[in-house]
């Protein structure tokens, strides 16, 4: 961290930022949800580790649950690096953890994926069959597929509400990395259903239900590694900003756009957003009218005004450009390509 | 994907009637999507005659299997997330999760209904052959005090341990003997049931056959065996559940047997 910024030193760097009151409501709930999420994880990963036996597609499971946990780790990390005051060495803040937190979550996922999915065609591959025995339960002898079973069902059932509630929250706080966590833990039912068959098949006398089950789930991980993987690239090289469920792009570039032209002393107006974490940046390059009067008193007031529209612009620049601007030209030029 | 919610969408608890099948008009509008799909899901549950070959646990979620209580079996499964605390504020699902909690509760409710005791079976039969041949062969390598060679008898704790679980399967004992690498090729090759000779947990052979349950624990008495305690098991080829689970069964229904016979061959 660096040294504390100066009364001067407002020009230099970004403001500090704080999350307005409603979405600092939102985001202490998504907190609490993080902190029960994570419990649970750990609970239900406890309870796979310990009756998952010789089963390939068990396995797979535990190691999917314990993945999961990675989300919910770095959104808890990165809030709290994020709103982290800007300093003179860090004129920018510190929201870019969050997109660094996603890449790495995202890494560990594909990478997780492909090792499953490489031991799972190994065991195949070396002739191993899954094979369940008994186990001991509380002083009777089961079957160890029961046990795995029901620790599947427990893993399974609450996690599609989690994941209902946390996606519900993401795009009020605009955070990717809760969107991801709660995707994963939506689509959960659909791996853990397939460990379930895995079992079944197993018990009914089918070994190689098991390995290819593990299979599944592992390319269901990967998958998972991948689709995040492909967001957090798009973050950390500033493409425009997308809705937080990616679905469209975002309508903010376009609003700020027209909010700019309404100007009085604004002729015509173009803007370029990037997605730091939680917040956007952007520049905006102005044509004002011939003649304008205290520009540059203007353009501070723009600015002002214009990151009051939505909490999540941070930091606007703008600049004024001349007209028949062939900087301004070429940046339309790029923009609508 | 979001999907949009429809504020006119059924709460729950609702009639039977407005989520099966018959669901024309909900609240005086036309069917609105989530009874739609409650529709298609009863029409699926029609579909497959599950009364078939004793399913206790589906007849017991829908005993008269008509529509009203194909409805139940989802409205039961609607009605679970009432009992969550309200500190989430939770209040209802789109029609998307109901469906995966749907299907999902149908597959582990059908895995279990294939009856409790049909599972588990075995891919290859190995124990419907031991029974029908009344023999077990088992694969031995001396390794005292488990398995010894005395007047060219097999004996030892483990040698015991293979006449009892003989007994119970009422099959007389065939020893095949060998090295441990021989015999775990035979095993894997299916030419013998069981091997026995003094494996423990950590053996590297547990890749490559089927390790039993522990049915002995010890501890070594001296220093230089290795650290911390064994534990004793048996090993059968690998896929063979049914004939691991009876045998584990065996193994641990008769721990107290497995001590008395260790300890008599310490004397």
């Amino acid at each position: 961290m660096g040294a504390p910024l100066s009364a001067r030193s407002t020009l230099r760097s970004t403001k500090d930022f704080e999350f307005p009151p409603e979405q600092a409501a939102h985001l202490r709930k998504a907190v609490r949800l993080e902190y029960v999420t994570i419990i649970y994880i750990v609970t239900s990963a406890a309870l796979l580790f310990l009756t998952m036996g010789s089963s390939q597609a068990m396995r797979t499971s535990f190691f999917e649950d314990a993945i999961s946990l990675v989300p919910s780790l770095v959104f808890l990390t990165a809030i709290r690096l994020a709103v982290k005051p800007p300093d003179a060495d860090h004129p920018y803040g510190y929201h870019g953890v969050v997109s660094i937190g996603y890449l790495t979550a995202s890494l560990a996922l594909l990478g997780m994926g492909v090792f499953l999915l490489a031991e799972a065609a190994i065991k195949v591959l070396s002739g191993e069959r899954t094979t369940i025995g008994a186990m001991n339960l509380f002083g009777h002898t089961v079957w160890a597929g029961w046990p795995m079973l029901a620790a599947i069902a427990y893993s399974a059932a609450p996690a599609p509400f989690l994941g209902r509630l946390k996606s519900r929250l993401a795009p009020k706080i605009h955070d990717k990395v809760l969107h991801a966590g709660a995707q994963m833990m939506k689509a959960d039912w659909m791996a853990e259903t397939a460990t379930a068959i895995g079992v079944t098949g197993v018990g009914l006398g089918y070994w190689w239900i098991d390995p290819l089950a593990a299979a599944f789930v592992s390319l269901d991980i990967i998958k998972d590694g991948l689709t995040n993987l492909r967001v957090a690239v798009d973050d950390l090289i500033e493409r425009t900003p997308m809705k937080t469920d990616r679905s469209e792009p975002d309508p903010l570039p376009a609003q700020l756009q027209r909010y700019l032209t309404g100007l009085d002393w604004v002729a015509d107006a173009e803007v370029r957003l990037r997605e730091v974490g939680h917040v956007y940046f952007g520049e905006a390059f102005v044509i004002p009218r011939d003649n304008t009067p205290n520009l540059p008193e203007r353009i501070a007031d723009a600015m002002e005004d214009a990151k009051a529209i939505d909490w999540r612009l941070h930091d606007l620049t703008i600049t004024p450009a001349p007209r028949n601007n062939i900087a301004l030209k070429e940046s339309r030029r790029n923009v609508s390509s | 994907m979001q999907r949009k919610r429809r504020n006119n969408a059924p709460r729950f608890p609702v009639s039977c009637e407005e989520t099966g099948q018959s669901a024309g008009a909900v609240n005086g509008r036309r069917r609105t999507p989530e009874a739609h799909r409650a529709g298609k899901f009863a029409q699926m549950f029609d579909s497959i005659d599950l009364r078939q070959g004793g399913i206790q646990g589906i007849s017991r979620i829908a005993p008269s299997g008509n529509h009203q209580n194909h409805g139940r079996v989802f409205l039961m499964m609607r009605c679970v997330p009432r009992s969550l605390p309200s500190i989430f504020s939770f209040r209802r699902r789109t029609g998307g999760m109901r469906k995966s909690l749907a299907i999902f509760s149908a597959a582990i409710a059908l895995g279990c209904a294939v009856g409790c005791d049909a599972l588990p079976r075995e891919s290859a039969g190995a124990l419907d052959q031991i029974r029908a041949s009344k023999t077990l062969r088992v694969g031995v390598s001396e390794n005292p005090p488990w398995v010894e060679f005395e007047n060219g008898k097999v004996a030892g704790v483990e040698a015991d341990v293979i006449e009892h679980i003989a007994d119970e399967f009422g099959a007389s004992v065939h020893y095949v003997r060998g090295s441990e690498t021989e015999l775990m090729k035979k095993l894997h090759a299916r030419d013998i049931d069981i091997v026995a000779f003094g494996l423990d947990t950590r053996t590297p052979h547990r890749k490559r056959a089927a390790l039993t349950r522990p049915y002995l624990e010890t501890r070594p008495t001296l220093p230089e065996s290795g650290a911390g305690k064994r534990s004793h098991v048996l090993a059968v080829s690998q896929g063979e559940s049914k004939l691991l689970f009876e045998i584990d069964r065996i193994l641990l229904d008769n721990k107290v047997e497995w001590e008395r016979l260790y300890r008599r061959a310490q004397r």
